[in-house]
């Protein structure tokens, strides 16, 4: 990101963002901390992070014009994964989740080799297919999985410190600071450069030497890493996964709307579409029109998509001066 | 401006001989686009590759540069025969092309656009880093001026302007073989001479340059060598002057000379 010229013309701003960060973080380390009761505020917080975690990871790859349509798929592996290793290995959720969102990274680079040299809505149809045909499996394989009925039981994270729903909000915290870093270190280094260059033209890109396959197989893999800990992650706060939910397409369809409606081109983008979309679903939609709610949360996203192309985020960092109308973020 | 004194055959037996191009062939369906293409391209030479539209330059480009594989024939870099690999390969091992429309990455800075190449190219970059090969991309950009403009999107860019950018990012890729395609058309003769002139800056740093360009008249001022090309096939080979003045060639450009 361009420093210096605009931004020294409007330090507030900058300034202003940097403190929002800052107080946000800090609020988001003490939430549990905090006395009083709390639980709903921890949970909603927490599926906050869940979703901001998924839209992050569902970033990455769109960056480099990727356009998954198929996230339920590495949510779903993540789930099953974690689910798996605690009921049946009685492996600990401490290792269980790190090892199940290996296996949906790992899944990530079985993708890229099977649909990484698919383009546009041929890339997003070959995952959305992905995602379905891990349904069906999840569905099927009954002496695995026990079909329809789920997996029941699934341990949650043991943590006798502060609570179980402590344990789940700062583990979520946490994989989302992860997402988050992660991004912010890739966008800074080659390997950066080299997706925003896929995304713009393969071809020129393989011409000044970016081997484009690697490139989309490390963003696949990184991707599905950090989906997979929010799939397994769901799995141990509700003790619970079967192929409906792990697989469903409304996993697929929201990362890419929050991440749309917060500002795809940011690093902290879908993460904020996450934030207000969630929390306005549970807080204000739902008790403004219990019956319909849906309605108005597609609505507002239609609407911001219409009126703000750049999201959210996008929105307020052009109208703070920290970067010109129509340039790049 | 560096003129360019062909080397004498003497020499050219002792140039170091970069790539080889062997009957290399290409059909699109049902047509030739390139026929048993042989050719040979040495370090230090700028090699001008002209005949009319549709003859298969801009073929013979791509299936150098890996974008294109030949229907029959073989690509030989330093060498060791490279007909399978991909581009990016070809271009860390040091053959890299420009587009004929030139295709800067709009939504990238100039430095941006340039460090890709520093950072992805040939190894050998003085830095791995991203910040530093954006700094080091600004030198490139000063070579053809571009200097001023390299925190701006290319998108700003005039088309003859993307075209020097273009150049500039073949030449971050550190290449010894570089692949020009008609960097001159829509540019000024001022602008015209600049390029030119960077070219041949660059082939006494030891860079093998092949041009597709249809102002024979600068070519007549850089290039060591001609290649003609008519139909897909080589008509004519040799000096630039004789190549120009050869009647196979007038005839590929003009027709049959009326009786």
């Amino acid at each position: 990101m361009p420093e210096g010229g605009s931004a020294a013309a409007f330090p507030p701003a900058r300034a202003a963002f940097r403190w929002a960060g800052i107080g946000g973080a800090a609020l988001a380390l003490g939430l549990p901390l905090l006395p009083g009761q709390q639980e709903y505020l921890l949970y909603l917080m927490t599926m906050t992070f869940l979703f901001g975690l998924l839209a992050e990871s569902w970033s990455l790859p769109a960056q480099a014009g990727l356009i998954s349509f198929g996230h339920a798929a590495f949510f779903g592996v993540g789930a099953y994964g974690s689910a798996l290793l605690s009921l049946k290995l009685q492996l600990s959720p401490w290792i269980g989740l790190p090892t199940a969102a290996l296996l949906a990274s790992a899944f990530g680079l079985l993708a890229a080799g099977v649909a990484g040299n698919l383009t546009g809505p041929y890339f997003s149809l070959a995952t959305l297919a992905m995602a379905e045909i891990l349904r069906v499996i999840a569905l099927n394989w009954t002496t695995l999985t026990e079909g329809a009925w789920g997996l029941v039981g699934v341990p949650g994270l043991p943590w006798s410190g502060l609570g179980a729903r402590a344990a789940d909000y700062y583990a979520a915290l946490l994989m989302l600071a992860a997402a988050c870093g992660a991004s912010a270190w890739i966008r800074r280094a080659p390997l950066g450069l080299a997706i925003q260059a896929i995304r713009q033209g393969e071809a020129r890109a393989a011409a000044s030497g970016v081997d484009a396959r690697r490139v989309k197989r490390i963003a696949l893999a990184v991707s599905g890493l950090f989906a997979g800990g929010a799939g397994a992650l769901h799995a141990h706060i509700f003790h619970w996964v079967d192929p409906a939910s792990a697989f469903s397409l409304n996993l697929s369809v929201l990362p890419l709307v929050m991440a749309l409606f917060g500002g795809n081109g940011y690093l902290l983008g879908p993460a904020v579409g996450a934030l207000v979309l969630y929390l306005g679903n549970e807080l204000i939609f739902q008790r403004l029109a219990p019956g319909g709610h849906l309605w108005l949360y597609g609505g507002a996203v239609i609407l911001v998509i219409l009126a703000l192309p750049e999201g959210i985020l996008g929105w307020l960092v052009v109208r703070a001066g920290l970067r010109p109308r129509g340039s790049t973020p | 401006m560096a003129g360019g004194p062909g080397g004498s055959a003497a020499q050219r037996e002792h140039a170091v001989i970069l790539c080889e191009a062997i009957r290399l062939s290409r059909r699109f369906g049902g047509i030739l686009a390139l026929e048993e293409v042989t050719l040979q391209i040495e370090a230090a030479t700028i090699v001008a590759l002209i005949g009319p539209n549709g003859s298969g330059k801009t073929t013979l480009f791509n299936l150098l540069a890996g974008a294109l594989r030949p229907s029959a024939g073989l690509v030989r870099w330093r060498g060791r025969e490279i007909t399978a690999w991909p581009p990016h390969r070809r271009c860390r091992a040091g053959i890299n092309r420009t587009f004929q429309v030139a295709q800067p990455f709009l939504d990238l800075t100039l430095a941006e656009n340039v460090a890709l190449g520093l950072l992805y190219g040939k190894p050998g970059a003085p830095s791995g880093r991203r910040r530093e090969a954006e700094a080091s991309a600004r030198e490139v950009l000063a070579e053809l001026g571009l200097e001023g403009k390299s925190g701006e999107a290319a998108r700003s860019l005039s088309l003859g302007d993307r075209k020097r950018l273009e150049l500039c990012m073949a030449v971050a890729t550190r290449p010894d073989l570089l692949l020009v395609d008609e960097i001159l058309a829509g540019q000024s003769p001022a602008s015209a001479r600049e390029i030119l002139g960077y070219l041949a800056r660059l082939r006494a740093k030891g860079t093998a340059i092949c041009l597709i360009e249809h102002r024979l008249q600068a070519l007549l001022a850089v290039a060591d060598r001609a290649v003609a090309l008519h139909a897909g096939r080589v008509i004519a080979e040799g000096r630039p002057e004789a190549v120009i003045g050869s009647p196979a060639v007038l005839e590929s450009y003009l027709g049959e000379p009326a009786a």
